[in-house]
């Protein structure tokens, strides 16, 4: 079912995002060809897989050295969705830069895809139980009775941290949307994405109840990558602000 | 009678019926067909074990990537656009078994850990 999801997901996400881009093309809002959008989401999916693939081995590693775990264990376990953000990022980048499309138009038409494919995979999540929230006696707590994934709790209830994280997705893809059809400033779309997922992700990660805490068991990996994210988008912001201001005073 | 004389020195233009037009080369087409349909064999006669389904990924991986850059560089031509149409079905199915194989993997990995 996992898998299922996960490449369900990436066939609605394609096509949001191909849809989206046949909308602003009749508007005159984007110069990117289908095509292109089809070709480059079908790279962004190969390398993200290869990435979400390598995060998960690299970040296994350490049980294959205490001899733990066996090298076909490590490359037969799960995915980490940064490794595949990354690599769907170069997947994108390499892309462009083979078959010469405008980099930062392109990322914008292709993110929007993103938000709505990923809320698809982590309902894949909810239905093997991997990616579970901690203990809670809330109304809004989920009990897993025979999950896929041995290490989730069963017959207690956990914080639906997939349906929570599935949910925030659905929103920002909406926001995606909206922000696409008004803003015209290239590259908008995409800072948008990034530091709307950074930030979301961030605050749930704080509710999840199978994930490693580091720096004196406070915050997670992903947090980590979260807070790195979000600064990169802020400080591209203002160097661009910058750059711009500085543009405009020069003579002419 | 002909009173034609005909000069065998004399330039004849050829007919555009004898002039052969370039041969197009759809190498990388046929590269990406190929990988596809030996990717979609791999998933169906594979033995069922995880080794051939990861194999049949990375092939349906690399026959997309050849068939995109067919499509892209030589045109769009029935070559590619099969060789796409496997690699991607031959993709979804070869990661299907291997997330799901892996998920059951990962369900064991968790239980000595």
């Amino acid at each position: 079912m996992y898998g299922i999801l996960m490449a369900s997901g990436a066939a609605v996400g394609i096509l949001a995002a191909l849809a989206n881009n046949s909308v602003m093309k009749k508007k005159s809002l984007s110069s990117v060809q289908n095509i292109d959008i089809f070709f480059g989401a079908l790279y962004a999916f190969i390398f993200g897989i290869i990435g979400a693939k390598l995060f998960s081995i690299f970040g296994n590693l350490q049980y294959v050295f205490s001899g733990q775990l066996s090298l076909m264990d490590l490359i037969s376990s799960g995915f980490v969705f940064y490794g595949g953000f990354v690599g769907g990022a170069f997947g994108i980048l390499l892309y462009s830069k083979i078959y010469k499309i405008p980099i930062i138009e392109f990322f914008d038409r292709l993110v929007v895809g993103v938000p709505i494919g990923h809320a698809i995979g982590r309902m894949g999540c909810l239905c093997s139980g991997c990616c579970y929230g901690k203990p809670t006696d809330s109304a809004i707590g989920i009990v897993f009775a025979h999950p896929l994934d041995v290490s989730t709790p069963t017959g207690i209830k956990l914080v639906p941290t997939q349906i929570i994280e599935a949910l925030s997705l659905v929103v920002i893809f909406a926001i995606l949307i909206a922000v696409s059809h008004t803003v015209r400033k290239k590259g908008t779309v995409t800072f948008v994405y990034a530091m709307l997922y950074a930030a979301a992700r961030f605050v749930i990660e704080f509710f999840r109840g199978d994930v490693r805490r580091v720096f004196n068991n406070t915050l997670t990996g992903s947090q980590i990558f979260s807070i790195i994210v979000l600064t990169v988008a802020i400080v591209a912001i203002i160097v661009y602000k910058v750059y711009i201001f500085k543009k405009k005073r020069q003579p002419e | 009678m002909s009173n034609y004389n005909y000069d065998n020195n004399s330039y004849r233009p050829q007919s555009p019926i004898s002039e052969k037009p370039p041969q197009q080369s759809f190498g990388k087409s046929i590269a990406g067909l190929v990988l596809g349909i030996l990717a979609m064999v791999i998933f169906f006669i594979g033995f069922a074990t995880f080794w051939s389904w990861l194999a049949g990924l990375v092939m349906a991986i690399i026959g997309l990537i050849l068939s995109v850059a067919g499509y892209k560089s030589e045109g769009k031509n029935g070559k590619a656009i099969a060789g796409l149409v496997l690699s991607i079905i031959a993709m979804v199915l070869n990661m299907i078994l291997f997330i799901s194989c892996g998920l059951c993997t990962l369900a064991a990995i968790s239980a000595v850990l």
